[in-house]
């Protein structure tokens, strides 16, 4: 990797506005109507016997909110799945704006990114998309004309809190001195909390919409479905009210965020390997790689060491959702006719291609490639922006982005309006790490970071001026 | 009495009851042993034991037994409020100082605090028995070991003296801005082939997620416990000790308070309520209480357990990275009494806490203070529930980095709650509890302890 950052990348990053709005925000005069729905998407809910779903976050949702100002609306949709592809997202997204009759950008579709969305005993390999495009749009577009049905006056409140799950993952090995994927307690890390609640007027919630950065990466390889802690998080949320709203998980800038403890998932893996589990942590990678490039063959997991995992991302779940109650129960709620206003854009970059291989610890070799775009955009409802980008961004940039933000309520959703065709999106500082994601990065350093920040501050900026 | 004059006379009651280091500690080669007594069944008399599903549903006494040739030492710790009444712990400790021929001071023996164990039927000859054969056990049992120390930080914790905006004065409710050491302290005794033996750990916050629940629990400090014990296939024991909590509640009640809500028929909205003004009629029996609902009762039990499993991981983290173990050490004991001014409350009718108390005179207070050596590590121990801000304190003043705060240890002073200075100015109810007059306990406990310390070091 060339560790130079050339000047001109500097001010290269091209914005070209995409996907129409431009439009006035719009704001009718009797408040906000909102209206959730959550629908079942557990792979082959069939084959699945009951006994081997004793936890909420081994069924799947997709979660849909749409919030109408009496002239316009907006949707939130998020989905318990690793990601969701470029093109699923132009479907669903296209077919929900024709229904609705609103701009595409008025609408974010994200997925929490849980690593176990694969049917059980699967080993899929890394990237592989467990669904199709209809699945999803199909799901999305049913999820939003249900909830279409059920609007009802709601007040929006924004809150944050914290919570110190997660833990920055680009570590220098202490035994091999070199750069790989574990604990770095001094790295950068927000442990923000955001949440978005709409309640009815008489103050029961309707839905929240939760913001908050940690890799689900609990059970990846562990051989059977969740939708790790976020999906935890979302179900006892849900539950804590009595099911009677909906809590949508959206991931904030977590491509170097990873869940502080990750123990009982490298026993999970340890377990389908036949590696013998000591009781403590073990080296993940260690563990990891023969699995994940098939080098050994996965067995089942051990029962027990799946009830510890998966009891675990319930307690994840558990006190990330507790946090998330707090924050909503101090939330002052606004009756104000939020406008909505959506935006998106797409921020051009260098990009480069990678000559060598090697996951990680090594410099890697690159040429010139074909300039790579971020789908970024921005959904803004009163006071209140959601800025998105189609990619898994580095903490440093969800950081700088809200730093730069004109509207302090503002959260970045990741992995927001398809996947993108960057892999991670690191800080211009985190490119000096030879991690995998920095080294799988399809990004020239010196354009996302400052782009991305200038980008969405721009977009509101926009809003603002009307 | 003038604060000058009772730190003054603090330091000469403290002198003249010192139980100094014996002599130079020696070095040697430390063996370890470790046990676990079950004492679940003290909370049934009858012997109708529910059917248990979380591991902080059972309780335990759990015994460290060290030796290193010359000296020995006992960690000592249990799943209950208290080793309480005081006579309990002077009884046990003096069996197992005799059948150890160690000095009491060579023992530390706590309670993690739990507000959801058998209160009403503590037995108090089945907690000598269960203690005494705890140490008993671990000592039959001692096999070469090292030993280590490390820190982390879990954010479970929060202060809890708030001055309520809501009633214009000071209640327990959470307050993020109070004084809050998110510390968590782990000493760990390792086999020869780096297999945990036993762990002891050190965290403050008030175990009371199960009060007024009406089951028995060990709370989040039982779960941690058990999930560490069971993440090492229960071939090792952990004990939890409470740090300096007088101050810290958990972050997250609002399970705990469903269940006191659903008991006494309060409507619950799934929000955070007011705790206090749920607890109240409960505690103070001024409604009748029912059935608890099964599901906001499954729901507590499973925070427990989510608190321990976090906790437990952080340890177990801690655990994993702990260096500089040690096979050769030094182990020592002191104890001393620290005497404040007392004072009695004349008003208590008045009302628990945002009320204007008032005081005469009372009997002086007796803090038994003492700190346990193992080579640089202390394990300052205090037989009270200390405000969060003298722990912090210790630890900065004292010589050693390796130093814990074990509180509710070593019996029961006739202080109540042990507050900072500053915090004598609000009105919750352990300030206005406290048998302690302020301007003695902070500096003395910090004073003392320091001193015992270096005395050891030096």
């Amino acid at each position: 990797m060339n560790s130079q950052r050339p000047a001109f990348l500097l001010t290269a990053f091209l914005l070209a506005a995409i996907t129409a709005p431009g439009a006035l925000a719009q704001s009718g005069q009797d408040g906000l109507r909102v209206a959730a729905t959550r629908v079942d998407i557990t792979h082959g809910t069939e084959d699945v016997r009951p006994s081997a779903v004793e936890y909420e976050h081994e069924r799947l949702y997709l979660r849909a909110i749409v919030i109408d100002n009496g002239a316009s609306r907006a949707v939130l949709i998020g989905a318990d799945l690793g990601g969701i592809a470029d093109e699923v997202w132009d479907d669903a997204s296209k077919r929900i704006a024709a229904k609705l009759n609103i701009p595409v950008a008025n609408i974010i579709i994200s997925s929490t990114h849980t690593h176990s969305d694969t049917p059980a005993s699967e080993t899929p390999g890394p990237g592989v998309a467990r669904f199709g495009t209809d699945f999803v749009a199909d799901v999305a577009l049913q999820a939003v004309t249900d909830a279409m049905q059920r609007l009802e006056p709601a007040l929006m409140g924004y809150s944050t809190g914290e919570a110190y799950l997660n833990v920055n993952r680009d570590a220098v090995n202490p035994d091999t001195h070199l750069w790989t994927q574990a604990t770095n307690l001094d790295g950068s890390s927000d442990k923000t909390v955001a949440v978005v609640s709409f309640v009815r007027p008489d103050g029961t919630p309707v839905a929240a919409y939760v913001n908050y950065a940690m890799h689900p990466v609990s059970g990846y390889l562990a051989g059977f479905q969740s939708g790790d802690f976020a999906g935890a998080t979302s179900r006892y949320v849900e539950q804590a009210f009595g099911d009677r709203m909906v809590t949508v998980f959206s991931q904030g800038a977590s491509g170097d965020q990873n869940p502080r403890w990750l123990r009982t998932g490298t026993n999970a893996m340890a377990s389908r390997s036949g590696a013998a589990i000591t009781g403590y942590e073990m080296v993940r990678e260690d563990i990891e790689a023969p699995l994940r490039s098939r080098a050994v063959a996965a067995k089942d997991i051990d029962p027990e060491i799946k009830r510890q995992l998966a009891g675990y991302m319930q307690a994840q779940g558990i006190i990330l959702g507790e946090e998330v109650i707090r924050v909503m129960s101090d939330t002052e709620h606004s009756a104000v006719a939020a406008e909505i206003w959506g935006k998106q854009t797409m921020l051009t970059c260098p990009g480069r291609r990678r000559l060598d291989s090697g996951r990680e610890g090594m410099a890697g070799e690159y040429e010139d490639g074909d300039d790579v775009g971020i789908r970024l955009g921005v959904l803004a409802i009163g006071d209140i922006a959601f800025g998105t980008a189609a990619g898994e961004i580095y903490s440093k940039i969800g950081l700088r982005v809200k730093q730069e933000s004109p509207l302090s309520k503002t959260l970045l959703v990741t992995l927001a309006n398809g996947r993108g065709t960057t892999g991670y999106v690191p800080d211009d500082e985190s490119f000096g790490h030879r991690t995998f994601q920095v080294l799988g990065t399809r990004l020239k350093p010196g354009c996302a970071e400052s782009g991305i920040a200038s980008a969405i501050a721009s977009l509101l900026g926009e809003y603002l001026a009307q | 009495m003038t604060k000058t004059t009772m730190k003054a006379f603090a330091w000469l009651t403290t002198a003249a009851m010192s139980i100094a280091f014996a002599g130079i500690a020696q070095a040697g080669p430390l063996k370890v042993g470790a046990a676990r007594i079950d004492i679940t069944s003290m909370g049934y008399p009858d012997g109708n034991m529910p059917e248990r599903k979380y591991g902080h549903e059972w309780l335990y006494v759990r015994a460290i037994v060290l030796d290193n040739g010359e000296s020995k030492a006992v960690l000592i710790g249990a799943d209950l409020g208290g080793i309480r009444p005081d006579s309990v712990y002077q009884e046990s400790s003096a069996a197992i100082a005799r059948e150890l021929n160690i000095p009491v001071a060579n023992i530390v023996m706590s309670g993690t605090h739990t507000h959801s164990d058998p209160r009403e039927n503590r037995d108090e000859a089945q907690m000598y028995a269960a203690i005494v054969e705890a140490a008993r056990a671990a000592s039959a049992n001692m096999q070469a070991a090292r030993v280590g120390f490390g820190e982390g930080k879990v954010y479970l914790n929060v202060n809890r003296d708030l001055y309520s905006e809501e009633t214009g004065d000071w209640t327990q409710a959470p307050n993020p801005d109070g004084p809050s050491d998110k510390t968590l302290a782990v000493l760990a005794f390792y086999d020869m082939q780096g297999r945990p033996i036993a762990g002891y750990m050190n965290y403050a916050m008030h175990p009371v997620n199960g009060y007024l629940s009406g089951f028995i629990s060990g709370d989040f400090a039982g779960a941690a416990s058990r999930h560490i014990e069971d993440a090492f296939g229960n071939g090792m024991v952990m004990a939890f000790t409470q740090g300096a909590s007088g101050d810290q509640n958990p972050l997250y009640l609002r399970s705990s308070t469903n269940v006191m809500a659903a008991a006494i028929g309060v409507p619950i909205t799934g929000f955070d309520m007011t705790r206090e003004a749920i607890e109240t009629p409960l505690r103070e029996g001024l409604v009748p209480r029912g059935e608890n609902d099964a599901t906001m009762h499954e729901a507590l039990k499973r925070s427990m357990d989510a608190q321990g499993q976090i906790l437990g991981e952080e340890a177990i983290r801690v655990m994993t990275q702990m260096d500089h173990l040690a096979g050769d050490v030094t182990i020592a004991g002191q104890a001393t009494t620290l005497t404040c001014p007392g004072r009695d409350r004349t008003n208590s009718d008045a009302g628990r806490a945002g009320t204007q108390a008032v005081y005469q005179d009372g009997p002086d207070v007796n803090l038994r203070l003492g700190v346990l050596a193992i080579n640089e590590i202390a394990i300052a121990s205090v037989n009270a529930e200390i405000y969060n801000l003298i722990a912090q304190q210790l630890k900065a003043a004292s010589p050693l980095s390796n130093t814990m705060l074990v509180t509710v240890a070593n019996g029961r002073a006739n202080s109540g709650y042990v507050p900072t200075d500053d915090a004598y100015a609000r009105r919750t109810f352990q300030v206005l509890g406290s048998r302690l007059k302020p301007g003695c306990a902070q500096s003395g406990i910090v004073n003392t302890v320091t001193d015992m310390i270096y005395d050891y070091v030096d």
